[in-house]
């Protein structure tokens, strides 16, 4: 792409050349990202994973619409314990899974959950998005959007690579 | 979404046309010959004769649209006008109206510098997709004379421009929140929140949370979590003004080396609101960036508590800093749906000519939820 696509690419054409220079940019990340997508997103699994479970410890204090999504979500739970992740997809759409399931707990709650269950529900959430999107910053750094992204460890050193 | 849902009608239809180009598939841009036939077509439905088109070239820039500079001549301009025309692909990274952008563009121009509207085809019956066509504005986005990797305004380093755009910047803003709409205005593809209520805010979460539900690829219970804190906190807006929706650093044009603002762009976020709403979108990190004293700058121009005290000397509006918490959580929920949501779904339907543009921003995601645990903690 750089030392023979590029140089072809009309140079009045900014748009060829605008969209050709991303595609290097990308191809740049996924160097960076490739061998390691499984590791990480197997974090990403276990850190919702204990979130999950969490929540769980709530779950016989409620009732109605709740009551019902918290089974929902235990239920996805155990399906994903059960199951064996391989590949950074499978694992991805676990984490997709039970996802939805505490969204639709989340909505639930708010008709009929307790106070005391919603404000512990929004602090688990709360910190597990909290590690989480420091995860996917720091794998996302090479994109160069994050303006903090010079203070940040390597994806190596999150993943503890290193 | 919990409770009653409040959308626009025209966003809704926006919305609604959305589902239906998703699934076309992959979308190529139009060619110079799509454009040339579409613009024929478009003139002659405009009553235009002696049409000719000269110098057609597309042009970069912009998130997701296509967008091509010509000259036009024909029998009813004393001298060839040259001409901008943004069009929409089958989705882009957020999915807005250019009939509202139209309307509101020749509103507005009455105390801002805009892109002056020339025509729009807002169901795309000429042109194939929706278009709008402006006069062009002399000027850049970012300084030529300074290297600065930047994607669509961020990143960008103004460098010895930043204190001629400041006050312009500022003053700008005021002026848009200060326009009281006359009787001869036509913004009926709008509506106006009723004042003294909570509609204002829930307008803007009822076109967002349907956003995400078309959009959303991977769930994020921080996005559901969010939507419902908002809905929950929403405040009462007393005043409903016009609202830019996306003023920030690379959303408006300057000359060189004067440093004038020759206009404001991308008014398709635009809507009737809180202005909190505006002030917070511009002081969302992704779009600021660090000086050599280490002070975070608010669009590379001025730190933040500058900045809000210097709009409310020039606005005469007093700020409540609630409200901005408020906005500010509500801005970074937009920012991270079309970050986490509608670019990734554009990767995925190769809708958009410029998925890679697209998937790209999909990496700011985590910033605004990072922000928003932040935010919604109290931090």
């Amino acid at each position: 792409m750089q030392y023979t696509i590029m140089p072809a690419i009309n140079p009045d054409d900014s748009m060829a050349q605008e969209q050709a220079a991303l595609l290097v940019g990308h191809l740049k990340v996924i160097n960076q990202q490739w061998d390691k997508a499984f590791l990480f997103e197997l974090g990403t699994l276990k850190g919702l994973l204990a979130a999950t479970e969490e929540i769980l410890r709530e779950k016989s204090s409620q009732s109605g619409k709740t009551a019902k999504a918290l089974d929902d979500v235990a239920t996805s739970l155990a399906e994903t314990k059960a199951a064996t992740c391989k590949t950074a997809m499978q694992t991805s759409d676990f984490v997709h899974k039970i996802g939805l399931a505490i969204e639709r707990l989340l909505d639930a709650s708010e008709i009929d959950g307790t106070d005391a269950f919603k404000s512990r529900l929004q602090n688990i959430i709360l910190d597990y998005s909290e590690k989480q999107s420091g995860r996917e910053r720091i794998w996302n750094q090479f994109y160069n959007l994050d303006p903090d992204r010079e203070k940040f460890p390597t994806i190596d050193e999150m993943l503890g690579l290193v | 979404m919990i409770g009653e849902k409040l959308i626009e009608p025209r966003i809704q239809h926006t919305l609604n046309r959305k589902v239906v180009n998703a699934k076309k598939g992959l979308y190529i841009p139009k060619t110079y010959q799509d454009i040339f036939s579409g613009l024929e077509k478009f003139m002659a439905a405009l009553d235009y004769s002696g049409v000719k088109i000269h110098n057609l070239k597309r042009m970069s820039g912009g998130a997701s649209k296509e967008q091509f500079s010509f000259e036009l001549e024909c029998d009813q301009l004393k001298k060839s006008k040259k001409l901008v025309l943004r069009m929409d692909p089958y989705e882009s990274i957020v999915e807005t109206c250019r009939l509202r952008e139209a309307q509101l563009l020749k509103v507005i121009s009455a105390v801002v510098p805009v892109p002056p509207v020339f025509a729009v085809d807002p169901e795309g019956d000429y042109m194939g997709q929706p278009t709008l066509i402006t006069e062009f504005v002399s000027g850049v986005t970012k300084p030529t004379d300074i290297d600065s990797a930047s994607v669509t305004g961020i990143g960008t380093n103004l460098g010895h421009y930043a204190e001629l755009l400041r006050p312009q910047f500022i003053d700008n803003l005021a002026a848009i929140h200060s326009y009281k709409p006359k009787e001869s205005d036509d913004l009926s593809a709008y509506v106006r929140p009723k004042p003294n209520t909570k509609e204002a805010p829930l307008y803007q979460i009822g076109w967002w949370s349907t956003v995400w539900e078309l959009d959303r690829v991977e769930a994020y219970p921080m996005m559901k979590l969010a939507e419902n804190w908002l809905i929950r906190n929403a405040p009462v807006c007393d005043d409903p003004c016009i609202i830019h929706g996306d003023y920030r650093i690379g959303n408006f044009m300057f000359e060189e080396p004067s440093g004038q603002i020759s206009a404001v762009l991308d008014w398709e976020f635009a809507h009737f609101g809180d202005f909190h709403r505006d002030i917070s979108w511009i002081t969302q990190k992704l779009y600021g960036s660090w000086n050599e004293k280490g002070q975070f700058l608010v669009c590379g121009l001025l730190p933040k508590d500058d900045f809000l005290r210097q709009y409310e000397e020039k606005s005469g509006r007093k700020i409540d800093h609630e409200k901005i918490r408020y906005y500010e959580v509500m801005c970074a929920w937009m920012s991270a749906n079309m970050c986490l949501g509608t670019t990734v779904k554009i990767g995925l339907n190769a809708t958009n000519h410029q998925d890679l543009m697209q998937t790209w921003l999909s990496a700011g995601g985590p910033l605004f939820t990072n922000h928003m645990v932040d935010l919604i903690r109290g931090n």
